[in-house]
């Protein structure tokens, strides 16, 4: 479990002090995945990267596995980011080191044995996908390749917490999704705690359990995926929300109700096509529709229900694990 | 071309080759481990270094600024004293060593800093965030990412200290400079200049295409 208390992050710079996080109150569950979006320059980096400690709050507490961080002394340390993995936006390979060596670092530092590094590594090329790619160097790699082998070391010594900090934003669409993918393999399978940090709001809605919204160094919104966004809030949440796929404004502009249906379990999926098939006046027609995953997906509908219709159909959906809202209205 | 090569004591060039051969390595070898070490400990205990150190800095860095812009001829005149407390003697090869070293490391250690400089930070980040010590990060992450710019670093910096080595001949190091200087320019023998200089440049083009193949055979990027 990780736990922020009162955090707060001032840096200290020439012309004078920038505030980047403000009264920051958090608790990341274990084995869950928790996103944090928010635009550029929100903090979101700062954020993250006070979690192991590279970068020392100013003020405020933080328990990473009922650890006081703040008061481990410099090797404690050491040994506590052993337990923190960490995925970076450029990958942050050694170039001079090949693909098994990249992920036989972390062992090195241990003082693993190099039998038992060897057997660790391809352990993880075959979790990650890279199977016979170990001797290749990260300049023969693509990003997605490369990211691959970012996850793969970050995992080496089995660490309970993966920290990405815009791990898919340097990717393409479909690779960005099957980067996803294998973080949700990742949290399923091992049950590791993942905090994914990004300004896209697909990665939010195909990956996280639990969401924060950071605007401008404070968390404006927080919760379950489906509770943010299903009802957002604040201002700055509505806009996310209105990012996922086309944006919004190439619709052609609506004579009626836009609702959009986020789903990511194929329960969900059935949830809406039976929604839609029992109240024929639901259904009018579907302006938008994309997938994610292997049972993710979202689309948008334009209807000519009355109101009370509406709010039945989107009770009975979100009862079914849908994430939906009304987008105009 | 024929009467040039007649009037060359092949000998004695051998001899010549032989010294500038020997000032070059063994120099090489010193400039090569007090330019690393300079390079490193200017770049580690400079301001947000991993091991940062005003006093140590400041020292480390006027001295390799002081001793990089004295001109080398002047250098070895200042030496002296020093090259005679070291080695009791002020002519010969060997007497010119401290004068290259001390002429060229801190040259290369400018080299080593830059290299150590372009170090991605990123990288170092991602191994902090493994659990990485500072001594770790050193030989583990900056010394292999920087070392194309440490080798690339050696091959120009020992193209300077052979240049070195031909100018301390001239006040009687030994080796091609002297050769050159001694028998070609004084004894009117331009045969004698035009070999050496030859020699010199061949050592320079092989130095050259080794440093660079190690430099492509290291360079991973
Ligand atoms: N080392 C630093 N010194 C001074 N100010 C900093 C430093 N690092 C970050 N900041 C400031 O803190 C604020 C938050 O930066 P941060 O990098 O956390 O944003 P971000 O949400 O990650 O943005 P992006 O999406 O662009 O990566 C910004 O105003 C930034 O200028
Ligand atoms: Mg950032």
């Amino acid at each position: 479990m990780i736990e922020l208390i009162e955090v707060g992050k001032t840096y200290e710079t020439k012309d004078g002090s920038v505030i980047a996080l403000e009264n920051i109150n958090l608790t990341i569950q274990n084995g869950e995945i928790f996103g944090i979006i928010g635009y550029s320059g929100a903090g979101k980096s700062t954020l993250i990267r006070l979690i192991n400690l590279l970068e020392r709050p100013s003020k405020g507490r933080l328990i990473v596995d009922n650890r006081d961080m703040l008061q481990l002394g410099e090797r404690e340390l050491r040994d506590a980011r052993k337990q923190i993995g960490m995925i970076f936006q450029h990958f942050n390979l050694l170039w001079s080191r090949n693909v098994a060596q990249n992920i036989a670092l972390p062992l090195e530092l241990a003082g693993v044995h190099h039998k038992a590094r060897d057997a660790r590594v391809s352990e993880l090329l075959a979790l990650v996908g890279l199977e016979g790619r170990g001797k290749a160097y990260p300049s023969q790699l693509s990003g997605g390749q490369k990211q691959r082998v970012g996850i793969a070391r970050a995992l080496a010594s089995r660490p309970k917490i993966l920290l990405c900090d815009e791990a898919t934003s340097a990717l393409d669409p479909k690779t960005t999704e099957s980067i996803l993918q294998l973080l949700r393999e990742i949290n399923r399978k091992l049950g590791i705690t993942i905090v994914i940090i990004t300004h896209e709001m697909k990665v939010i809605s195909s990956t996280c359990h639990r969401v924060a919204v950071l605007d401008k160094g404070i968390i404006v919104e927080s919760g379950a995926v489906s509770e943010v966004f299903g009802h957002p809030k604040q201002e700055i949440t509505r806009e996310f929300v209105g990012k996922t796929g086309l944006p919004l404004e190439q619709i052609r502009k609506p004579k009626h109700v836009l609702l959009r249906a986020v789903f990511r379990s194929s329960t969900a999926q059935r949830a809406i096509i039976t929604e839609l098939a029992r109240s024929e006046q639901l259904f009018g027609r579907i302006v938008q529709a994309e997938t994610f995953g292997d049972d993710g997906g979202s689309i948008v509908l334009e209807t000519g229900a009355d109101n009370e219709a509406i709010q039945h159909a989107v009770a009975a959906l979100r009862a079914k694990d849908v994430l939906i809202e009304v987008l105009n209205g | 071309m024929n009467a040039l090569i007649l009037n060359i004591d092949w000998s004695a060039m051998l001899v010549s080759t032989g010294e500038t051969l020997y000032m070059t390595l063994v120099s090489a070898v010193f400039t090569f481990l007090f330019g690393l070490l300079l390079g490193f400990v200017l770049f580690l205990t400079a301001k947000n270094g991993l091991y940062e150190n005003r006093l140590i800095y400041r020292l480390t860095a006027s001295f390799v600024n002081v001793f990089r812009s004295i001109p080398f001829i002047i250098l070895i005149i200042l030496l002296i004293p020093l090259t005679v407390l070291i080695l009791r003697t002020m002519i010969g090869s060997t007497a010119a060593l401290p004068a290259i070293i001390i002429g060229s490391a801190p040259f290369y250690a400018r080299l080593v800093e830059i290299g150590l400089r372009e170090v991605d930070k990123g990288v170092i980040e991602a191994a902090q965030s493994m659990g990485a010590s500072r001594w770790q990060i050193v030989y583990k992450v900056f010394f292999p990412e920087a070392l194309p710019a440490i080798v690339s670093g050696m091959t120009v910096t020992l193209i300077a200290l052979i240049s070195n080595t031909a100018m301390a001949g001239v006040i009687g190091a030994g080796g091609l400079g002297t050769i050159a200087y001694n028998e070609g320019f004084e004894a009117n023998n331009n045969g004698i200049t035009v070999i050496a200089t030859l020699i010199i440049l061949l050592i320079v083009f092989i130095i050259q295409i080794i440093g660079d193949q190690i430099t492509r055979w290291i360079d991973k990027r």
